[in-house]
């Protein structure tokens, strides 16, 4: 038996075991000279590629020496934090104002507008499509006269901190593949996510804690989110977003088990560290480094987490602005509170999902009750991010994965209509480092369906958003497969317009 | 053209591997005769036969292998036809040579006027011709002089005083060409019939027609060539010579799809891509100022960093980051709770550390720490500062102006800091000053109305 306060010796029953394995990867490797020098030159390779983040922690650099050569220019943003309204809020009942609409109510929406577009199999078999216009009351705000239904009293206040997206358009018009292609820039799963994209390229800002922390209001319902919407794809695995859970214990087993005092772990970890290094020594397998992270990172949580998490220090006026939502752990306000704190200690990419926004049936009360869920602590996010400055260096995004349709899915009433999916033209939001305040871009036809004036696509959003913290989507890549990978894969132009 | 068999290529290929071999022994030959006739080493001249024989054999292999070379085109005709009949000549000259010095063939009138020194001599001038027919086949014409020392100057370019003057063809796309293309496209060698030494010859096209048409880069041969994966039959330059990099690739794309491929299409004319923009800066000797974020951003121009003083820096506990790879502009920031009264004096000397990065500190943020004046002091020294945190520091308004000094600062935070309507002075001094976050300090209503009426100053404080 092996005491771990021994030195780690080679004789050791462990070492021996590993000694004895070898595939057949392995077996070309250390016979063939050619083999061994082509894979010499991935390996180099990939090295190149590593991220910022440092894969010995125990020698923690202050210096981020970026290996790939970024940022490409000066960023704006530091840090993201990313409000995602999972499945697809009405812009209708929302933001995108369209008073013609009333004197149409009931009519049939024109082939004209439809433009032969295939509809989804919830609608699309309807005999009719009434034009369902919004019951809602719309008003100006602010300097910038932006409209904003009743439904978002809060936001309608900050209006001049935000930049309206009214074009928006996405690919996609079923949840799932539209969700992930909003997150991941590509339908189907398997693709590295915006955010493990950011911390693959520009590192930790805060070694304690994650890069990329994903936040998902408790008591969700409609369309199930997967891991895979933050999932780092075919990045090293450090660079996934690490999911809190939305209850009082954000991160499980953070404490040490009863009549443990923890003395010992470091020890015990640098050991582990130890065999693990050999394992990867023999293997080369860039996983085992991943994962010697993670521990480390799991190690250093159990300090950092209970602090950033705890909101008993924030006095009660903050409590007040985000709502008393607020003060029940796992809901939309209580994680916009916890994602002001974990931005403040230097996460680069907080990911906050809500769901519930799919109203096929009984779109006005639906509506309103996300609204109503979301609305004021939304608005005090960016209020709290700008009096603290950190509204200038953090962008702030709001939007799901589309939009809603401008005629009913089933009956309509003078009080009652279904919206149904809608990829052509939607409206999102952002706000903060280096975007336009108090501006509203691109422009949507009277029914809302077709976009009239600049579209702005998936890929364009997170070329934009790339280009925000110094980096050209074109030139961020990783190759995997015998190709090299973007998030934007073959498409995407920065939208200039928006930026200051 | 007719088909030519892969395997007379695949010889021809040889040529110029063999036609070294009759170089050699045909220039020893001249050498060998030169010291049996000048020299006291008489017995030289046995060797003689024997060097012009293997000279004559290897010149008769190497002219077959060149007419096979020859079969895959591209070659300027007239330049073709020189070597070819200059090279014959050579090796038939060879083996008369041979045959005289070996007494094969006798010639009664030459032998008395040492005949084979002349004969000799003739041969190896017609050798040095063939040989430099066909080096201007392989390299080009001008290849041999183009670094001469007496040559005649092109003239260059005249010195752009904006980099939108530059007119992308000449400036750029031009010097790029003649880098990577123009060796084997050219007017005597071309390659697929194809020379990219003038832009009149290129827009000729090849045996395949046009290579490129303006505004359209998906059917351009031109671009598919230059962009193939490295290892492809078809990539332009061939495997083995240096292929373009990317940002030249990018480039030539550009002045196709938005340059209009022309000889006069300005930079200045269209929107630039940034890495294109980045590129032409840096070629063209412009800083590369304001790429990415339109031109109006100047940024300043700092030495690249030094590894030690950052060392020395982190190792202090400042956190450094690159704002631009390469740029040598940097952000320094300060976790919370570093310093505080105990260790004041130490980290008065921590900061002294950031002395000679000083004027690279673009950013920076010691929010969360207590600031002495000395600390604050090193501060005002950071010239090129725009963006300064200073929120929950306990400073005061004297500490604050020294601060007055920061003419870039564009962005100052001192929220919760027990700072009054004093610090006002201080904030107006700051000519470049638009944002100052002032939330829980006991500056007052008036003040902050005051403050922001007569500036461009956005004064923000609490929600």
């Amino acid at each position: 038996m092996c005491d771990h306060h021994d030195t780690l010796r080679s004789n050791n029953k462990d070492f021996q075991e590993i000694e004895k394995q070898l595939d057949r990867r392995h077996f070309l490797k250390k016979t063939s000279l050619g083999i061994g020098a082509l894979a010499l030159g991935s390996l180099l390779g990939a090295d190149k590629a590593w991220g910022a983040i440092g894969n010995s922690s125990d020698s923690v650099n202050n210096f981020t020496r970026n290996k790939l050569g970024l940022p490409h220019h000066l960023p704006k943003a530091k840090r993201i934090i990313y409000l995602f309204q999972s499945g697809g809020p009405s812009q209708l009942d929302l933001f995108d104002y369209k008073p013609g609409l009333v004197d149409m109510f009931g009519k049939d929406l024109p082939e004209s507008i439809i433009g032969g577009q295939r509809l989804t199999g919830m609608s699309g078999s309807q005999s009719t499509l009434p034009v369902a216009p919004s019951i809602f009351d719309f008003k100006q705000h602010g300097e910038s006269r932006a409209w904003v239904s009743e439904l978002m009293p809060h936001t309608a206040e900050i209006v001049d901190d935000l930049c309206f997206v009214k074009s928006m358009q996405t690919d996609q018009i079923n949840h799932t593949p539209a969700v992930t292609f909003m997150q991941t820039g590509h339908q189907l799963p398997g693709r590295p996510s915006i955010g493990s994209w950011l911390s693959y390229g520009l590192g930790s800002d805060n070694e304690n804690l994650p890069t990329f922390i994903t936040l998902v209001s408790k008591n969700g319902t409609g369309q199930p989110l997967k891991a895979g919407l933050w999932g780092n794809g075919f990045l090293p695995t450090e660079h996934q977003g690490v999911q809190f859970r939305s209850g009082k214990d954000p991160v499980l087993y953070l404490n040490n088990p009863d009549n443990y005092d923890g003395n010992d772990r470091k020890q015990m970890l640098d050991y582990l560290g130890k065999l693990n290094s050999i394992q990867h020594d023999a293997y080369g397998d860039k996983e085992i480094q991943s994962r010697m992270a993670q521990y480390e990172m799991a190690f250093r949580m159990q300090t950092s987490i209970p602090e950033v998490t705890d909101t008993k220090d924030e006095p009660e006026h903050i409590f007040e602005m985000y709502g008393k939502d607020s003060k029940d752990p796992g809901t939309y306000a209580a994680n916009c509170l916890m994602a002001r704190k974990l931005l403040e200690k230097g996460v680069k990419f907080v990911q906050l999902y809500h769901q519930g926004w799919d109203q096929h049936i009984g779109c006005p009360n639906g509506v309103k009750f996300k609204a109503k869920q979301t609305d004021q602590a939304t608005a005090a996010l960016i209020k709290d991010l700008k009096q603290r400055g950190m509204l200038e260096d953090t962008l702030v995004v709001w939007g799901g994965e589309f939009g809603r349709t401008v005629y009913s899915q089933g009956q309509l009433t003078k009080e009652n209509y279904g919206r149904d999916h809608h990829p052509k033209a939607f409206t999102m939001w952002m706000a903060g480092a280096g975007v336009k305040p108090g501006m509203t871009y691109g422009q949507t036809d009277d029914f809302s369906y077709n976009v009239t004036e600049n579209p702005v696509h998936v890929h364009d959003f997170h070329a934009t958003l790339l280009h925000l913290f110094g980096v050209d989507h074109e030139r961020l890549t990783f190759k995997h497969q015998g190709r090299r990978f973007r998030l934007t894969d073959v498409h995407g132009h920065v939208v200039k317009d928006i930026l200051t | 053209m007719q088909e030519v068999s892969d395997f007379v290529l695949f010889l021809g290929r040889f040529h110029p591997l063999v036609v070294h071999l009759p170089i050699g022994f045909l220039m020893f030959a001249l050498i060998l005769e030169l010291a049996n006739n000048f020299t006291k080493m008489k017995h030289l001249n046995a060797a003689v036969p024997l060097a012009l024989l293997f000279g004559a054999i290897s010149g008769t292999v190497a002219c077959i292998l060149g007419y096979m070379l020859s079969q895959s085109g591209g070659y300027d005709e007239d330049m073709l036809n020189g070597h070819f009949w200059f090279g014959i000549g050579t090796t038939l000259l060879a083996f008369f040579a041979w045959a005289l010095k070996s007494g094969v063939l006798k010639i009664a009138i030459l032998q008395k006027a040492k005949p084979n020194l002349a004969l000799l001599t003739v041969m190896v001038i017609l050798l040095s011709v063939t040989g430099h027919y066909g080096g201007n086949l392989t390299h080009g014409e001008d290849y041999l002089v183009k670094y001469a020392p007496f040559r005649e100057k092109e003239e260059p370019l005249p010195q752009l005083a904006k980099l939108e003057e530059a007119t992308v063809y000449p400036y750029l796309v031009k010097p790029v060409f003649e880098a990577k293309c123009v060796s084997c496209h050219n007017e005597s060698k071309k390659k697929g019939g194809l020379a990219m030494h003038t832009f009149e010859a290129m827009a000729l096209g090849g045996d395949g027609g046009a290579i490129f048409t303006a505004g359209e880069v998906e059917g351009s041969e031109l671009i598919r060539r230059i962009t193939l994966p490295e290892h492809h039959d078809d990539i332009m330059p061939p495997e083995g010579k240096t292929p373009l990099t990317e940002q030249e690739s990018a480039l030539v794309k550009f002045w196709i799809e938005h340059g209009q491929a022309n000889e006069v299409a300005t930079l200045g004319a269209t929107e630039v891509p940034e890495d294109v923009l980045a590129y032409a800066a840096s070629t063209l000797g412009f800083a590369a100022a304001g790429v990415g974020q339109g031109s109006s951003e100047v940024l300043p121009t700092a030495n690249p960093l030094n590894m030690d003083v950052v060392n020395t820096i982190t190792a202090a506990g400042f956190k450094v980051r690159e704002l631009i790879d390469g740029s040598g502009l940097v952000e320094i920031t300060l976790d919370d709770n570093k310093i505080n009264a105990s260790n004041m004096s130490e980290w008065e000397k921590h900061f002294q550390s950031l002395t000679p990065v000083k004027d690279q500190i673009l950013w920076a943020d010691f929010g969360g720490n207590e600031l002495s004046n000395a600390i604050m002091n090193q501060i005002s020294s950071f010239t090129n500062l725009r963006k300064l945190v200073l929120d929950n520091t306990s400073i005061t308004d004297a500490a604050i102006q020294p601060l007055a000094s920061l003419n870039s600062l564009e962005s100052l935070n001192i929220y919760n800091n027990n700072i009054t309507n004093s610090v006002l002075p201080t904030l107006k001094k700051m000519t470049n000053l638009k944002k100052v976050y002032i939330w829980q300090t006991q500056i007052s209503t008036d003040a902050i109305e005051q403050l922001s009426a007569d500036s461009q100053l956005k004064v923000i404080s609490g929600a």
